[in-house]
């Protein structure tokens, strides 16, 4: 459905993306990560048609985008956008007039679960709460894809809960792509299916969530029995402490020798790892 | 691209109530300042100079809006998943009813406040100055429509194409005419003449034609411009 090929985007003398190569085509919920500046939010202005490529084309749903042919598939709403300033449940009327495929009754169940005043003027709101209704507005969209940058940002505990069980309730009701960038890795793993790591314009992994939670794992021990014991491992990070190593791996398991601690990595601890340390083959 | 008409309804409403609400305030204080300065006149007995008409700043409501549209609202009608080609109809809706409005409103005034105030000052009307009420009501109501058209279109375009770094080639381009063949007699004389046919010409026929042709061609443009336009 989405499809990068060979896609670089430049601003003046800055590579935001360098030669990207990507498919994505189940419908699933996915993680997007990256330090800041790695270049998500120009990955998905691209899926979106807000900009276009320096280099290579995207399609969607094989059709080429770009500003000439945004795809009318794709919903992006970016979290920072500035609105109208009016009621916001004038603000959804005005959403719905202007897409006839939103979801209403989606979208009005959802303000009164996460209990959005409809008579509140958007900048009333907290930046948490308009965000959380900018995100509803693009879950209520029948789009086939959603894109939703940063969608939890200045959102307090519980309502990042709120926003994963809403995530979670809008796939099932209509299972689509959605991907979601975020820099709240853990809690995203929760719901995301497939990862996406970017790092400094290019993609640094794209892999299944089951996968990485197998294939990621590290090995504590002496630092010479470390070193024989990764030989031929895919290592992304080490850091050694007072004779003791430990190695960061992405890869298949090993049954390490008696003194190595083997362990899995969460996903912050393994995104961490990887963009703080060496590059690895791409699984996929 | 296919247009729908819900979504251009939507888009011509919001640009009526939203942003372009400083273009009416701006015109309401400018229309006031001119009746307050006619009736201190009146009510100090001190019959001056010619005073320009109220009126005129009814135009600040068209050309703020011709501004404020493409600067303000595009993005944000984008922000909701508008679509570029329902902005496009929707925009040259509220241009059409702007204009409308506006040379019924103007004209009215003319005909009835502005004469009454005569006696207290010359009222300068520029539908006056320009020679607009020189044929009769109809043809002065469809020559203010047809260049305010012209007008607003015009704005919008220069407005919507700021983003663009041949954009600020255009406005260079613009300033340099004006510029450069201001102070050479020969080329002063195409302008003038540029002018007197898109602004004091004296056939109102062909002043409406020319009017309403470069207003479509012009607006026309902006097809392109919104295809290319980043949001």
């Amino acid at each position: 459905m989405i499809k990068f090929s060979n896609v670089t985007k430049e601003y003046r003398n800055t590579i935001a993306l360098d030669n990207i190569n990507l498919e994505l085509n189940e419908n699933k919920i996915y993680c997007l990560l990256g330090r800041n500046g790695a270049g998500k939010t120009t990955f998905l202005k691209l899926i979106a048609g807000h900009i276009n490529t320096t280099k290579g084309y995207v399609t969607v749903s094989n059709r080429l985008v770009s500003t000439f042919d945004m795809p009318e598939s794709v919903n992006f709403i970016e979290s920072r956008a500035s609105q109208f300033n009016m009621p916001i449940g004038k603000l959804l009327n005005l959403a719905h007039s202007l897409n006839p495929d939103l979801d209403m009754d989606f979208a009005k169940d959802l303000m009164k679960k996460f209990k959005l005043d409809k008579n509140k003027k958007y900048k009333q709101l907290s930046f948490g709460m308009q965000t959380m209704f900018t995100t509803l507005l693009s879950l209520a969209s029948r789009a086939r894809v959603v894109i939703l940058d940063e969608p939890v940002l200045g959102f307090d505990a519980i309502m990042r809960e709120r926003f994963y069980e809403m995530l979670q309730y809008s796939f099932e009701y209509n299972p689509r792509i959605i991907i979601v960038s975020t820099h709240l890795i853990d809690e995203i793993s929760r719901v995301a299916e497939d990862i996406i790591i970017i790092e400094e314009g290019s993609i640094l992994l794209h892999s299944n969530m089951n996968d990485l939670d197998e294939k990621a794992y590290s090995l504590t021990g002496p630092t010479s029995e470390i070193k024989t014991a990764v030989k031929g491992l895919n290592v992304i990070n080490e850091k050694t402490l007072g004779g003791y190593t430990t190695a960061y791996i992405f890869g298949d398991r090993i049954t390490p020798a008696s003194n190595i601690k083997l362990q899995s990595l969460g996903l912050q601890e393994f995104f961490v790892n990887i963009v703080g340390g060496g590059d690895i083959e791409d699984e996929n | 691209m296919k247009t729908n008409i819900k979504s251009v309804g939507a888009i011509t409403r919001i640009n009526f109530t939203k942003t372009t609400w400083i273009g009416y305030l701006v015109a309401l204080i400018g229309a006031l300042s001119t009746y307050i300065q006619v009736l201190i006149r009146y009510v100090i007995n001190m019959p001056g100079e010619g005073i320009t008409s109220a009126e005129n700043n009814l135009l600040l409501i068209l050309i703020l809006s011709a501004i404020l549209i493409p600067a303000v609202n595009f993005k944000k009608i984008m922000h909701l998943n508008g679509r570029k080609i329902d902005f496009f109809w929707g925009c040259i809706f509220n241009y059409i009813i702007l204009s409308a409005v506006l040379s019924i409103v103007i004209l009215v005034l003319n005909k009835t406040i502005d004469k009454s105030m005569n006696s207290v000052a010359e009222i300068w009307d520029i539908i006056d100055i320009f020679g607009w009420t020189n044929n009769g009501i109809l043809l002065a109501l469809v020559r203010q429509f047809s260049f305010y058209l012209l007008l607003a279109v015009t704005l919008h375009t220069l407005t919507l194409i700021q983003t663009f770094w041949w954009g600020w080639v255009i406005d260079f381009f613009i300033a340099s005419i004006i510029s450069v063949f201001t102070p050479i007699k020969m080329l002063r004389k195409l302008l003038v003449d540029f002018f007197n046919v898109i602004i004091f010409n004296p056939n109102p026929l062909h002043h409406i034609a020319i009017c309403l042709t470069l207003a479509v061609l012009i607006y026309s443009f902006n097809i392109s411009i919104l295809k290319r336009k980043k949001i």
